[in-house]
């Protein structure tokens, strides 16, 4: 088991409920699509798994690592291990894509010569090489959330989550995101993405666990759900 | 941990050559600390070379009857060590000869000084001792003694005429020396609280990359390791350029000072004192740069 979740809920001052009761566990080399409309707790789930929000009640298990409970040193640990395509992509503004990608090497202590070799690597891999030295700001919406899956994959974390990954982008650019994390996917990587929209459901076959008003209603590997 | 470290400096140095506005107003800010410290620091020099005037300027002038003989004179001088070994500072001698020659020096060409010199004539000048000690209190005492000691010998002191500016100058002397602390405290106060808010707000704009940067998995120190070093270079830059000012203008005032204080050389003090003035300068700057760097980022370093 690679994450594990033990009755967990988030209540946000003073009464708003996020989620409630929440258990799950994830085996390594699983896609998971967490679905659910628009505040159904998505977002919430994963703030928790990467440590970003403690849980009101519960437990959040990233391997043996209590999350909840970690301190600064171990919380670093355990985000090194998961890689994250947020939302709203979180680039650093003031870093090229080159060097927003080679930060998390950088984190994890990598050397000069693995950094030089992998980079490019990734980079190609979403198909940015020719975009390495522009700033985040001057990338399109798709180039920026292709920019965060290479921060994502470029240290070959164990797990990567996606968080709404086709955000506002057009037919084709989320149908390159998905394809990007398939072919993640197939490497061996357990790929959870976090989404509202039904054609990258389509697309994603795996595990659907859906969310409503911060409970699972379902959890099932088929592809014909229903949003409730 | 050596790559650790280079990359920390290496995105320091990046961070203050890109954030350019915020790093040159927090480099004024500072230097602006800078100079206000060392300024303080070259006050506390000439509020201390007053002082030393002000002391030199006071003791007790002892006239002795026009007949009284120079082995006599001596005698006095024996007594008074052996009565006061540790409160004497300095007893010197001056003959009626020796006096005349000072009195020409300093009021020769002045004619009213040169008229009263001709009418009372030369034997008006008196044999004295200059007599300067320690401690203030002490002045009374000696004088006291010296006029039970010696009636017949002593004319005239000159301490009871001397006693209200002996006074005043030690309370002008205590005054300068406690506003200057006052001063000295509340500007390093006043510095320290504008450096640290400038600081914050030069990286109020970087919180949201600072949160990332834990997000993504670094390490506080790997986050804000390079917020700490960029605080260094602003105040190691902040040293250099109030050294542009502030050499020039210790350079420039010196002779202006010795005018109103000829003993105080302010150049000569700065070459005395230029690596203490430079550790304070350097050391304060960088410290102050660094400890409030580290302070702001850390608000930011919760996530």
């Amino acid at each position: 088991m690679i994450i594990k979740l033990k009755n967990v809920s988030k209540i946000y001052p003073p009464h708003s409920i996020a989620l409630q009761g929440i258990s799950l566990a994830l085996e390594p080399g699983e896609m998971v699509n967490i679905v659910g409309r628009s505040g159904a707790g998505k977002t919430t789930l994963i703030k928790l798994l990467i440590g970003e929000e403690k849980p009101t009640e519960g437990e959040v298990f990233f391997h043996d690592y209590l999350v909840n409970e970690a301190d600064s040193g171990t919380l670093s640990l355990i985000r090194q291990k998961i890689g994250v395509v947020f939302q709203d992509y979180k680039l650093l503004s003031g870093k090229t894509a080159y060097d927003n990608v080679a930060y998390i090497l950088e984190v994890i202590g990598a050397s000069d010569e693995e950094i030089k070799r992998d980079v490019p690597k990734v980079l190609g891999v979403v198909n940015l090489e020719d975009k390495a030295a522009v700033y985040p700001h001057q990338l399109s919406g798709g180039e920026k959330q292709r920019l965060a899956i290479a921060r994502a994959l470029i240290h070959q974390p164990e797990v990567i989550i996606a968080d709404e990954p086709s955000g506002n982008l057009d037919s084709y650019n989320t149908w390159e995101i998905v394809e990007i994390l398939k072919r993640i996917h197939q490497l061996g990587t357990t790929i959870i993405v976090s989404t509202h929209d039904k054609e990258i459901i389509r697309q994603i076959e795996g595990r659907i666990i859906t969310l409503k008003e911060g409970k699972i209603v379902s959890d099932s590997q088929e592809s014909n759900f229903v949003f409730y | 941990m050596l790559t650790t470290w280079r990359r920390i400096i290496k995105f320091g140095w990046a961070g203050f050559r890109s954030n350019r506005m915020a790093s040159a107003v927090t480099v004024f800010v500072m230097a602006l600390a800078v100079l206000l410290v060392s300024g303080w620091f070259l006050l506390q020099g000439f509020s201390q070379a007053v002082v030393a005037e002000v002391e030199n300027q006071m003791g007790i002038s002892v006239y002795f009857h026009r007949e009284i003989e120079r082995e006599e004179i001596a005698q006095v001088e024996n007594q008074l060590e052996i009565q006061f070994p540790l409160a004497l500072k300095e007893v010197h001698y001056i003959s009626p000869e020796q006096a005349l020659e000072e009195f020409k020096e300093r009021h020769g060409g002045e004619a009213l000084y040169e008229r009263a010199l001709e009418e009372a004539g030369p034997e008006a000048l008196r044999p004295s001792l200059d007599i300067s000690v320690y401690e203030e209190g002490q002045y009374q005492e000696i004088n006291d003694y010296l006029l039970s000691a010696f009636p017949s010998l002593i004319y005239q002191t000159d301490y009871l005429n001397r006693q209200k500016v002996i006074d005043k100058a030690f309370e002008l002397i205590y005054r300068i020396n406690y506003f200057s602390l006052i001063i000295g405290l509340v500007s390093v106060g006043l510095v320290i609280l504008v450096v640290f808010n400038t600081v914050r707000l030069a990286l109020y704009s970087l919180r949201e990359e600072i949160e990332t940067m834990k997000l993504v998995g670094a390490s506080n120190w790997f986050a804000w390791g390079p917020f700490v070093v960029q605080g260094a270079i602003y105040g190691l830059v902040a040293f250099l350029a109030a050294n542009l000012v502030f050499l020039p203008l210790v350079y420039w005032l010196s002779p202006q000072l010795s005018l109103l204080l000829p003993s105080f050389d302010l150049w000569a003090y700065y070459q005395a004192h230029w690596l203490y003035v430079a550790l304070i300068q350097l050391g304060g700057s960088v410290i102050l740069g660094k400890v409030s760097t580290f302070l702001a980022a850390r608000c930011y370093l919760k996530v």
